[in-house]
């Protein structure tokens, strides 16, 4: 199968299963959203070491938002029901508390999954001064801030999903490699419940399990490193010079899949002439994730 | 299915206990079997048949047609359904309601909505004291639920209210929110005096200042985040509260209150 002339590989993504929320940040504009988001979902590539993967599913417009101010959507992924709690408290209280004009709402619908505490704990920083609201059958805290007040609503939702879908672009030099990406991103962007959550969706580090030290539980996944080609039992082919990943979380197969099929289309289209040679994607051999995303069946 | 419909014959000449007709407890009924309900009347009792023409239909709808500030307790303890009262009604109008939507198309006398736990009523004449209140004896007043009054309400609307939200599209009376506890009421024109006297929390939400008490404290102007989620969900009942929601600013002028008490309640005029 190949789309444009660039190859795509008969293999498929593994993923695995994780806990996600969705939080809704709002501020006075769009640049104070954005600060206190970009803040919030900060430090979230891979749950490795981050805690969290974290990432802006999409900005939302004024009419979208519970209070009527311009606002995004947030998704963060964990391994556990235990971290998401400890990571929303610590990223909404250090991340979207302390910045100016902030307030932050609930994503999910009141019957998703079970219950997260978001503004619950957070409120205890009013000392005594925060007060609460119940509208409309949802409780929110107000609590006094420097600027005015944070508004923030007493829980989320949190609900079962799915992190590690990916594919690879194997492209001859790195800026086509790149610009395919980019091309990738921008189309899975408009995917609803996923993100991409490395830097600008990007991952040009790829990982295998384990590592030579025994301190590290992954390391490079060198048969895709392209200059250890002659001495490694390489994955890539002679005319290969560069490999970048995108991974998906999302919170259902239809929506990782729904992504996978735009972006692999969107990098296909500048075509084996621009230097895109082929897609692939990341797996261990069926043994990390009872979810498997095979390319070619999703782009059938 | 059409509604329940009770139309009454002749005004009766006692008071009359309106309590036993709600959905739940008419739920599975026929019509003949309502109309041998047995309401309290003055010192006797009386069949519903005898004082309304029932009209057999939906008990989880019911129709009250030419009611009077004779009969009281209407829609008392109900829990679900709607009942909606084409006249004036008495006392203890959706006492202790708890669900389901009681509607006035007239006014009521004193302490409707007392003790509520939730759901919604809605007087579109006036109503008299005590609205929301605590009754005697009671450590709590409202404790849930939407109460709208398109009127004036009398003295002490809301007091020792718990939670909830309660709009005055007209005038309120003195001790309006007097002893809250917490919760929200809106007073869209004159509130009298003694306003939040003694409240401990919750919100008062006004559009002119009024005479403050000496025991409440002015805070300043701000931006209030949950002033727009608040009317605009009152703003589904209210056609004043959504009016006051399209104004936009979220700007409110702030005094915190009554010091005298807790302290941590707020005369919130909007801006």
């Amino acid at each position: 199968m190949n789309i444009n002339g660039v190859e795509i590989e008969d293999t498929y993504a593994e993923a695995f299963p994780m806990r996600a929320t969705r939080i809704i940040v709002t501020a006075v504009n769009r640049r104070w959203t954005l600060n206190a988001a970009h803040a919030a979902t900060g430090f979230a590539t891979s749950v490795i070491a981050c805690g969290c993967e974290a990432g802006i599913e999409r900005e939302l417009k004024p009419v979208e938002t519970p209070d009527g101010r311009p606002g995004v959507s947030m998704l963060l992924f964990t391994m556990s029901s235990k971290e998401m709690a400890r990571q929303v408290q610590n990223r909404i209280g250090q991340c979207v508390l302390t910045s100016p004009t902030s307030a932050c709402f609930a994503g999910m619908g009141p019957k998703e999954g079970e219950k997260l505490a978001l503004g619950k704990n957070l409120r205890f920083f009013g000392d005594g001064y925060q007060a609460s609201k119940k509208i409309d059958g949802a409780r929110y805290w107000r609590v006094p801030v420097m600027d005015g007040e944070f508004l923030c609503q007493e829980n989320t939702r949190m609900v079962k999903a799915i992190g590690g879908g990916n594919f690879l672009v194997l492209a001859e030099t790195q800026r086509q490699a790149l610009a395919a990406c980019e091309k990738a991103i921008a189309a899975m962007k408009r995917i609803p419940n996923v993100i991409m959550p490395f830097p600008g969706g990007v991952v040009r580090s790829g990982s295998k399990v384990g590592s030579k030290y025994k301190a590290l539980p992954a390391s490079t996944n060198d048969a895709y490193c392209p200059t250890l080609k002659g001495q490694v039992r390489s994955a890539l082919p002679p005319e290969v010079g560069s490999v970048m990943e995108i991974v998906i979380d999302g919170l259902d197969e239809a929506a990782i899949r729904a992504a996978t099929r735009a972006g692999i289309r969107a990098a296909c289209s500048l075509g084996r002439r621009r230097g895109i040679v082929r897609i692939s994607a990341g797996n261990y051999g069926g043994k990390l994730g009872p979810h498997l995303f095979h390319l070619r069946r999703i782009l059938k | 299915m059409k509604a329940l419909t009770l139309t009454l014959k002749a005004a009766p000449a006692q008071r009359v206990d309106l309590a036993p007709i709600t959905p739940e407890k008419l739920r599975g009924k026929k019509a003949a079997e309502i109309g041998r309900i047995r309401l309290q009347c003055g010192n006797r009792t009386v069949a519903v048949a005898e004082l309304f023409a029932v009209t057999a239909g939906n008990c989880e709808e019911i129709v009250i047609r030419r009611c009077t500030g004779k009969f009281d307790n209407v829609g008392a303890g109900m829990t679900c359904g709607s009942i909606a009262v084409h006249g004036n009604t008495g006392h203890r109008t959706g006492a202790q309601m708890a669900g389901g939507t009681l509607t006035v198309r007239g006014s009521t006398l004193d302490w409707a909505g007392t003790g509520m736990a939730g759901g919604t009523l809605v007087i579109h004449g006036d109503t008299g004291r005590c609205l929301g209140a605590a009754w005697p004896g009671d450590a709590q007043g409202m404790r849930n639920g939407t109460i709208i009054v398109c009127g004036n309400a009398g003295e002490r609307v809301g007091d020792k209210m718990r939670r909830g939200a309660i709009v005055i599209e007209g005038n309120a009376g003195d001790y309006c929110g007097a002893r809250m506890i917490a919760g929200s009421i809106l007073v869209c024109g004159k509130a009298g005096d003694f306003i939040g006297y003694s409240m401990k929390r919750g919100s008062i939400l006004l559009t002119r200042v009024p005479r403050l008490p000496a025991t409440f404290n002015d805070c300043g102007t701000f931006e209030f985040g949950f002033l727009p989620l608040l009317l605009r969900s009152l703003g589904r009942l209210s056609h004043r509260a959504a009016a006051l929601s399209k104004r936009a600013s979220a700007r409110a002028q702030r005094y915190a209150g009554d010091l005298a008490n807790v302290g941590k309640g707020e005369l919130l005029v909007l801006r």
